[in-house]
């Protein structure tokens, strides 16, 4: 051990009497955060960087799992040095750091694409636009959830197995042998290796869930009902921006609006009903499975 | 190349475009290999699959020029007894009824899974007669198949590390005993892509009998570390064959169509708003190949309209082996139209459910054969008949042997054995006709030019056109393999 300290030094006293078990792992968590002879700088850095990653896509430190010699060097070394200072020298509370990153001017900045700093930095290493990104298997569910009106708020207590359930992702029960496939197909990790990074991929069998998929259908099912439940002249202004939260130019406004009213049609002469319905479940799946709801930016 | 080029600029990191500048010449390729990883070191750094998340399934070039395209890997699941089917021992009749001690005073009963019920050695209930050219002799439970003997390559002397299925059966997709590693079928689709973007690149059809799935489930076609999309695709024998296939009622006919022009409107707008995202670019092509996968992956499993004739040479219609022939059928009209890997297994769980003999071996392998060796060897026959066989490797393998042994019981079994198997290949760049390896005189342990499973898995994608020592993945901190830190290509197989 660093500084001539063996591992008694982090060894925590037990409560008397207790016989259970060796508190070896409070040791370890002692020796984790400890920044003076400990590996708490370094911890501080990781937990920085993961936090960032989860943020921007990408790490300070591209290799979130490998700050050794075959990792990657940091983009911008000073700046995660400092937010690692801060989190320690503010009691390591993720909240602020969260706040930190999210109320800060490079987090703020748009998506606006520019041909010049793009030719001198494609991948946008530095920062000078922010990203867009897609969301993660369990905030593009739980959003649907919620625009759909059927999000369960509820806290604590066990997860399910269920795909159907309507609580928050994070509620998903994870066996090994029986992985949620809406989640697997938006790239949740296999859950028996331990993953520093998800893979991001846009692949067929995600459009299909979103076209098909009895709970997608569901949500958009849910989230027409809402929009119908308002006043017509503000439906299309509510569903936008439940969705998108924004509304689009007046291009792609009337063609909602031409849409809604040729697809109504549609549905009369299948036989759905008056189609007002159909038309408009058929137009807010379109509307949650749609690049500006997927995409963080 | 789909995807490479998208908004006009090229991506720097495309090996084939590498390639096609370099001239193709073979003495770059070593150059060329070192750019590719350099490049992909830094791809990966901004996401595990770099600019591959685009379309992930996009052909890459080969390591070398491939005789295989494509892998239909027929599955003997629950490990077949090679004394009863490729590995004739005429020994066994010497030695039956002795115990195995005599064979080999050393003998330390640790192999088998029931300890209690070891019997004595036993000679395989079924005749063995030469088959083919090369005279190979083959049990009697194959008739159809030992028509083909002059078209594979046996291997006598494989082994596994573990004795339990499970383990056993990861070991042999995987490489490792252990569950969480990368299938063969999932590195493949890695380093292959597919030819299909129309349909799965690699497809696993399981038991449609009701009898289970293999042990250890979908950890057998599992990508492991790598990105989810390599996973084999499992076609389920009932009901939608793929997950999400079919539209919801409701939007039947033109109306989801009109839903997704709505929807590629949509994204062109978010596209054209925010430029250089090519993965905004990629999300409208994904929901346009879906709408296409809506029509393509129901006609591609459709055998109905297949010649008679065609049916008849599978199989098809005969209550014993229907529902084999018909995967099997289903396999080559996936590769037909691209698909990349195809596994199919044989039986679903362990004991009766599928090969796993512990009891009346006889009838269980009689059973299984009957189900699978009509239907294989309609397959190697079409195959052959459409020039398929030539860019195809059929493998027919299991999890591990069993033993010579008898497994004691109301009728005699036979029960595990890691130490020695039997597999076959066949097609794909596969010498026909040959015979790799020896098992001992009783078919208890390989013995010579004994083959790990990191051989078989390097031989695989050698013939694949990959150099296994190449096709890496980067995940906690090394460079992961197939062959792990293993595997020699088994030259002697190869036409």
């Amino acid at each position: 051990m660093r500084n001539g300290y063996t591992p008694q030094h982090w060894q925590v006293p037990k409560p008397e009497g207790w016989t259970r078990t060796s508190f070896h792992r409070a040791a370890l968590a002692e020796w984790l955060m400890d920044v003076e002879n400990g590996a708490g700088n370094l911890a501080a850095r990781v937990i920085v960087n993961r936090i960032w990653q989860h943020h921007f896509g990408r790490g300070i430190v591209a290799t979130p799992s490998d700050f050794g010699s075959q990792g990657e060097p940091p983009t911008h070394p000073e700046l995660l040095e400092w937010l690692a200072t801060d989190l320690v020298h503010h009691g390591w509370r993720l909240k602020r750091l969260h706040k930190l990153i999210m109320t800060s001017a490079v987090y703020m900045q748009s998506s606006r694409y520019d041909e010049q700093r793009a030719s001198v930095d494609r991948e946008n290493h530095l920062l000078w636009r922010f990203s867009p990104r897609r969301l993660e298997a369990e905030p593009i569910r739980d959003a649907m959830l919620a625009v759909s009106g059927m999000l369960d708020t509820t806290m604590y207590g066990p997860g399910t197995l269920d795909p159907n359930m309507r609580r928050r992702s994070i509620y998903f029960f994870i066996k090994r042998s029986q992985l949620i496939p809406m989640m697997m197909l938006f790239d949740w990790p296999e859950h028996l290796v331990g993953i520093g990074q998800r893979a991001t991929t846009t692949v067929a069998p995600q459009a299909l869930a979103l076209m098909n998929s009895p709970q997608c259908r569901q949500y958009a099912r849910g989230f027409a009902e809402r929009v119908l439940a308002q006043p017509e002249s503000q439906r299309l202004a509510y569903a936008f921006l439940a969705a998108w939260t924004r509304i689009p130019g007046d291009e792609q406004i009337l063609q909602a609006r031409r849409f809604l009213e040729e697809q109504a049609l549609r549905h009369q002469q299948a036989g759905n009903g008056d189609g007002t319905l159909a038309a408009w479940t058929d137009f807010c799946q379109a509307l949650i499975s749609a690049s500006p709801f997927l995409y963080v930016e | 190349m789909r995807g490479n080029t998208r908004c006009g600029r090229p991506i720097l990191w495309d090996r084939r475009q590498w390639l096609q500048q370099a001239g193709a010449g073979c003495g770059w390729l070593g150059l060329i290999g070192l750019l590719w990883d350099e490049q992909r070191r830094q791809a990966q750094a901004a996401s595990p699959l770099g600019k591959r998340a685009l379309n992930p399934m996009a052909p890459q070039p080969t390591h070398f020029p491939a005789k295989a395209k494509h892998v239909i890997w027929i599955f003997i699941n629950g490990g077949p007894s090679h004394v009863d089917t490729w590995d004739y021992k005429p020994a066994l009749e010497k030695w039956h009824g002795k115990s195995i001690r005599e064979f080999d005073p050393d003998f330390k009963n640790t192999t088998g899974f029931f300890k209690n019920a070891v019997g004595s050695l036993m000679k395989s209930p079924f005749r063995f007669s030469p088959r083919g050219e090369c005279g190979k002799m083959v049990s009697e439970i194959f008739p159809y198949l030992g028509e083909h003997v002059d078209k594979m390559a046996f291997i006598h002397s494989g082994f596994t590390e573990s004795n339990n299925h499970s383990p056993a059966l990861f070991m042999m997709n995987t490489g490792f005993p252990r569950m969480g590693y990368p299938c063969v079928g999932a590195w493949v689709t890695y380093g292959l892509g597919s030819e299909s973007q129309n349909l799965p690149g690699f497809v696993v059809m399981t038991d449609p009998k009701g009898r289970g799935l293999p042990k250890g489930h979908a950890a057998n076609w599992s990508a492991g570390f790598l990105p989810g999309v390599y996973q084999g695709t499992h076609l389920r024998p009932a009901g939608q064959p793929i997950e999400n296939l079919v539209p919801p009622a409701e939007l039947a006919g033109p109306l989801q169509r009109a839903q997704l022009d709505l929807l590629r409107s949509m994204n062109q707008y978010e596209a054209a708003r925010l430029p250089g995202d090519e993965e905004l670019a990629a999300r409208i092509e994904s929901f346009e190949l879906a709408f296409r996968m809506q029509a393509a992956a129901p006609e591609a499993i459709d055998i109905e309209n297949e010649t008679e004739a065609t049916h008849r040479l599978y199989g098809v219609g005969r209550p014993e082996c229907d529902h084999f022939a018909r995967q099997c059928l289903v396999a080559r009209r996936l590769i037909e139209r691209g698909v990349r890997f195809v596994q199919i297994y044989s039986g679903g769980m362990e004991n009766q459910r599928s090969w796993d003999g512990h009891a009346d071996i006889q009838g269980n392998h009689a059973q299984f054969a009957g189900e699978t060796d009509q239907p294989v060897a309609g397959l190697l026959q079409d195959l052959a008949q459409r020039g398929l066989l030539e860019e195809t490797l059929v493998i027919w393998c299991g999890e591990f042997g069993r033993l010579p042994v008898a497994q004691i019981g109301d009728k005699p079994g036979r029960d595990h054995n890691p130490h020695c198997f039997t597999a076959w290949l066949a097609g794909g760049g596969v010498r026909g006709g040959v015979s790799y390896g020896e098992s001992d005189e009783i078919g208890y342990r390989a013995e010579v030019n004994r083959v790990h499973i990191n051989d078989l898995h390097a031989t695989i994608l050698h013939l694949l056109g990959i150099d296994h020592t190449r096709l890496t993945f980067k995940y906690n901190g090394r460079q992961f393999r197939l062959t792990d830190v293993g595997g020699k290509v088994i030259d002697a197989i190869l036409a």
